[in-house]
């Protein structure tokens, strides 16, 4: 009883009985310790930027989103409670929220502006086919529903197990393969239309 | 294997059929080399796969300036959540103090009975 009261008192005031790693950090900089915090943006902001671009579809909003996502974690990270889970979960269960109550831009930009450009030295033609088919593929990808694209950006850029994307999405791990294989699947009739398959 | 099937297990394991479940491999292998169609949707998978695998772009250096200035404009509300605690343990304090008051002025009060009662006892006289 007392030592469920002490906890309780404690994470009130945010701070974690555990002391060490990022939960360590995430109090640290709930008490206003800007170089925990700056640590926390430098470990997680690439992929919170990178997973909100793959769901939104252009680099300018997604960077805002990934703003408001940090914005968040210095501001309320004490509700960030590490016995369920790591915070990178935390981050892109926001950051997917975020995304998804965001209102589609009509003007949006091609995603491969946020992406590694070609190699240079690569032969030109090799380049051109590749460049072609990143169009083809952004596109594709901004024609598929946004929990299919939340759920494709989270396995290829989240470096999270298939059980964490699943919490992330708030869905059941069979429900989250499923998505990931409607939007394969979908991916694939774009780019090969199934009359071209005899 | 079916062309359907190829086509479902492309869609759930990815275009690699090392990574397919072992006893299906041989099998998908078989359909490929006899199928170029299926070798061409295959090979689109594997480039797609590539395409979205390519890594992001690192965050700008203006939004690790912009979110790193904002926190001096909002600072964490670890404050307001002190003053909360603080309240609480207040309140607790002053509860527990007032209980034991009371609880002590009621076993005060009932020595007080008791030693009247004996005080009582020994004024009267003897028989």
């Amino acid at each position: 009883m007392m030592r469920a009261l002490t906890m309780t008192l404690l994470r009130l005031v945010g701070r974690d009985e555990a002391g060490d790693g990022e939960a360590a950090l995430v109090a640290r900089a709930g008490r206003g310790d800007c170089r925990a915090f700056e640590r926390l943006v430098a470990l997680h902001l690439d992929r919170t930027v990178g997973v909100a671009q793959r769901v939104l579809g252009n680099r300018a909003d997604a960077e805002d989103v990934a703003q408001e996502v940090m914005m968040r974690l210095w501001t309320h990270g004490h509700r960030f409670d590490p016995s369920r889970g790591r915070l990178a979960t935390w981050l892109y269960r926001i950051t997917v929220n975020l995304c998804l109550d965001r209102r589609p831009r009509l003007d949006t930009v091609p995603m491969a502006e946020g992406f590694d450009p070609p190699d240079a030295r690569a032969d030109p033609e090799a380049v051109l086919l590749e460049s072609e088919l990143r169009a083809r593929v952004e596109r594709a990808m901004t024609g598929l529903p946004a929990r299919q694209r939340a759920a494709l950006a989270l396995s290829l850029h989240g470096d999270l197990t298939t059980a964490e994307a699943a919490d992330v999405l708030g869905v059941t791990v069979g429900a989250y393969e499923s998505l990931l294989v409607q939007s394969r699947a979908a991916l694939r009739l774009a780019l090969v239309p199934a009359g071209d398959v005899p | 294997m079916t062309r359907d099937e190829f086509l479902a297990h492309l869609d759930r394991h990815g275009p690699d059929p090392e990574c397919w479940p072992r006893e299906r491999r041989d099998a998908a292998r078989r359909l490929l080399a006899a199928d170029p169609m299926l070798r061409m949707v295959r090979d689109t998978a594997w480039r797609v796969d590539a395409v979205l695998r390519t890594p992001p772009l690192p965050a700008s250096a203006a939004l690790r300036a912009r979110i790193l200035a904002a926190t001096t404009a909002r600072p964490p509300d670890w404050p307001v959540r002190f003053a909360i605690a603080s309240g609480l343990l207040a309140s607790a304090a002053s509860l527990l103090v007032g209980f034991y008051i009371g609880a002590s002025e009621v076993r005060l009060a009932d020595a007080e009975n008791r030693l009247g009662a004996i005080v009582a006892g020994l004024e009267e006289p003897l028989p």
